[in-house]
């Protein structure tokens, strides 16, 4: 997307006029309710429980890019930078009405962070029983599912990318943080027997 | 005016979709139902001539600018052979969609752009019981028996959305 084009989508005006929405509670809840359902399904072993929940993000970012296109009609995006600030300032707009910040960028372009504002709408009225199991709060990432819809929408514009949580409010950190790391841009399949 | 046919390619150059519109039955106009043929010339070396030539033109169209410059990069939008016009819109995640028309219609991506963004969206993507992924491998077993769009929602809306544009016929 180019500079002179960035005005043109507003992700206020789609998150206004052009989203289905729903109880935002409705929403909280069920999340939780798959999340303690996976913790049950996998026996409290909360690696397990993060792969899960990254695997069905990723499913929902493969669809949901799609979506992100046809409603914001944006560009392709010429930097890494310019795609990370669409994904902020657009798709979580959009989908979840919330525009996390971009910080910490590394040195070559290609890692940063989005901290993702409080209340984090997947997590509000959350709190793990960490008195119950104390590896919770050391190895459940309660949000693991974003991580997996970027990964999974980056993926479908050729963007091989990293996704991550590094930092947790429900763990007792600072703030919310996911990391993401490109790895490379992929290229274009070409059909059988030509190269 | 006449639009021939309308091609879909997924993003690893399989056609996904393909509908042939026949403008025989000049005899009946009022008769709704669709004439013409579904996914049947798929794998036909008509399509894969005609992904072949728009592989080709996109490669090229895309080296003649100079992308450090540019702010937007070139693309492919129509070209005409003999007596078509081919219409061709690319969406970011590699979905080629294609309409081949007459000579004399100008320009059809906002049509394009509709069929992307409405009816696949809506029928396909939205649909969770419809694929994503057409292409046949072991590791993707819900498409083992399709590798095409044969979702009825989606042939019968955009058959509709096609004839009912007064460039149709």
């Amino acid at each position: 997307m180019s500079k002179s084009s960035n005005n043109r989508y507003n992700g206020d005006d789609i998150w206004k006029n052009n989203t289905e929405k729903i109880n935002s509670e409705l929403f909280t809840l069920t999340y939780g309710s798959i999340v303690s359902q996976l913790c049950r399904d996998f026996n409290h072993n909360y690696h397990e429980v993060n792969n899960q929940l990254d695997k069905m993000g990723y499913n929902i970012g493969l669809r949901l890019i799609e979506e992100f296109l046809a409603k914001t009609g944006v560009g392709r995006c010429s930097t890494f930078k310019e795609t990370v600030e669409v994904i902020s300032k657009l798709g979580f707009k959009i989908f979840l009405n919330i525009t996390p910040q971009i910080e910490n960028w590394s040195s070559d372009n290609k890692s940063c962070s989005l901290i993702l504002p409080d209340p984090n709408p997947l997590t509000e009225f959350v709190e793990l029983p960490n008195l119950k199991d104390a590896e919770i709060l050391k190895e459940l990432w309660y949000s693991q599912i974003l991580c997996g819809v970027l990964r999974g929408a980056l993926q479908m514009v050729q963007l091989d990318v990293d996704v991550n949580f590094v930092k947790d409010t429900l763990r007792g950190d600072d703030k919310t943080e996911i990391r993401l790391k490109l790895n490379k841009f992929l290229k274009d399949e070409v059909p059988a027997g030509e190269d | 005016m006449t639009i021939y046919s309308f091609h879909i390619f997924d993003r690893h150059c399989n056609c996904i979709y393909n509908r042939e519109y026949s403008h025989s039955s000049s005899d009946n106009n009022n008769n709704s139902t669709t004439v013409g043929i579904v996914n049947k010339n798929n794998d036909s070396n008509g399509s894969k001539l005609l992904f072949g030539i728009l592989y080709s033109l996109k490669s090229m169209s895309s080296k003649l600018i100079d992308e450090e410059t540019s702010p937007i990069p070139n693309a492919l939008k129509s070209f005409t052979l003999g007596k078509f016009r081919i219409h061709y819109f690319e969406s970011l995640t590699n979905l080629k969609f294609i309409l081949i028309t007459d000579i004399n219609i100008d320009n059809l991506q906002h049509i394009l752009w509709e069929l992307y963004s409405n009816y696949y969206i809506k029928n396909c993507i939205q649909n969770s019981l419809s694929p994503i992924e057409f292409k046949i491998s072991d590791d993707l077993k819900e498409n083992e028996l399709t590798g095409k769009i044969n979702n009825h929602n989606f042939i019968h809306q955009t058959d509709q959305f096609l004839q009912s544009l007064s460039v149709f016929n």
